[in-house]
């Protein structure tokens, strides 16, 4: 099956299985280096992208679902401003996760901080403290995790120079 | 390794008139049906599969499947309308019950992706979302070819098995659900585990009731083992209804061993865990009805 889409801003056309999982496709296909494992749709959470700006995991999208979609891979986004606003963030809370699940954190928080972005709505605690285990790994605990995102939030407003209520 | 394997034919129709045309064009084969795939794709065979030289019917496009209305009296989802958009549109009206079970589903980056729709007919395990609905008296719409296409409602708990088992018509669509919006005096849910990575140990409880002066005077009562199905009977049911609160702790240990055993009765198998968490649940249920009981005011 021939598909087209736009992987961290390069637009691409493939011919793959059209029920090929988006982490194999990326990883194998298109060798996107931040996404290490295949864990059969066992939500280890470790294959996180952006697809259309929101976080999904990549090992339960197939690929006959991103014809035409733009995504976003921890390797394209590492290149960005908004990257700076969350590495900034793990660095003033001192939080430093593992190799494995940095990619997957970071894009995760960077799709929360676009929802409080858009939304503009006060920030809920065990929301967040609900996504953070999304990801399976013990690196990292969810409240260091929670003030990553808050901190991040806080970093992207004053940047974009946003008046909304104080993050608390 | 996957040479021999052909790629599956993927079918986008757009309404649902696209859609009863690609059903009537392969009356021989039954077609898989993709919802949000969440199931599918967890299941440990899914990539590479012997079985993927299939057509596959994508439900992602099809208009109808994603609208929702709502009066006074329900509310109606079309079944590709995700469970978190249910959750945020149905805020304020819905049963309480059905929010807390949604949220307690997954994180809301999975949830975005699940499907109402999906949720119900899931083969592999049960959810605790339909055994909640169940007990809310929901209804679902199935779509089904018989010579042309019909079109019927049922009560949910129709389209499954005594044990949980689904058994809807063969090709038929789960198009909507109507959940009635009523209140109840008493909701709990609880849930220890997760349906989708640890199915054999998971468990959920839901209860509703309604109160006059201080007793029952309706329950429904629902357990779910994702792994083995759902426990839902009239005698559980009768069995709420007939005691008299607050509950002894020696009436209560008689109760919870009548409700264990009947659940062992019914479905085979339960491990140890299960068996341990059935017992907290219920535990935990009832401590906490006590002390509703004991605080109630009628209004």
């Amino acid at each position: 099956m021939k598909i087209e889409l736009t992987v961290d801003g390069k637009y691409l056309a493939l011919s793959v299985s059209s029920d090929k999982p988006l982490n194999l496709l990326l990883r194998d296909d298109l060798e996107i280096k931040s996404i290490h494992s295949h864990c059969n749709g066992r939500m280890c959470g470790n294959c996180i992208v952006l697809l259309e700006g929101r976080a999904v995991l990549s090992c339960l999208i197939p690929s006959f679902a991103v014809r035409g979609r733009t995504i976003v891979t921890y390797d394209g986004f590492c290149r960005t401003r908004d990257y700076r606003d969350i590495e900034k963030a793990f660095a003033a809370c001192s939080a430093f996760p593992c190799d494995t699940c940095y990619a997957s954190r970071v894009l995760l928080i960077e799709s929360i901080v676009r929802r409080y972005e858009r939304g503009g709505s006060d920030i809920d605690d065990n929301e967040i403290l609900q996504e953070s285990q999304l990801i399976r790994c013990f690196c990292m605990d969810s409240a260091s995790f929670l003030a990553v995102v808050k901190e991040s939030i806080s970093n992207r407003r004053k940047r974009k120079n946003v008046r909304r209520t104080p993050v608390t | 390794m996957y040479a021999e394997l052909r790629s599956p034919n993927i079918h986008e129709p757009l309404n649902m008139a696209e859609y009863n045309n690609t059903i009537l064009s392969y009356r021989d084969v039954t077609p898989v049906l993709w919802a949000g795939g969440t199931e599918i794709m967890s299941r440990p065979d899914y990539y590479p599969s012997q079985r993927a030289n299939v057509e596959l019917i994508s439900l992602d496009k099809v208009e109808e499947l994603h609208h929702f209305l709502r009066n006074d009296r329900f509310a109606e989802f079309g079944a590709m309308v995700s469970i978190n958009d249910i959750a945020q549109a149905g805020k304020l009206v819905l049963p309480r019950i059905l929010l807390e079970t949604i949220n307690s589903t997954a994180c809301r980056t999975v949830r975005e992706k699940i499907t109402i729709g999906g949720s119900l007919c899931t083969k592999s395990f049960k959810t605790n979302l339909a055994s909640t609905l169940m007990i809310l008296d929901a209804a679902v719409e199935i779509r089904y070819l018989k010579k042309r296409m019909h079109s019927k409602w049922f009560q949910l708990s129709r389209i499954y098995d005594k044990n949980g088992k689904l058994e809807m018509p063969e090709g038929g669509l789960l198009s909507k659900v109507r959940i009635a919006i009523q209140q109840y005096d008493y909701q709990y849910f609880r849930s220890a585990g997760t349906p989708i990575s640890d199915k054999e140990n998971a468990v959920a409880l839901a209860l509703v009731a309604r109160f006059e002066q201080g007793n029952i005077s309706y329950a429904r009562i629902i357990f779910t083992l994702p792994d083995k199905g759902f426990c839902y009977s009239r005698d559980l049911d009768n069995l709420i209804t007939s005691v008299q609160l607050p509950l002894s702790i020696t009436r209560y240990a008689t109760v919870e061993n009548y409700v264990v055993d009947y659940i062992k009765e019914n479905l085979s198998g339960i491990s140890a865990l299960q068996e341990a968490r059935i017992r907290g649940l219920f535990h935990d249920m009832f401590r906490d009805m006590n002390e509703t009981v004991l605080c109630y005011t009628p209004k």
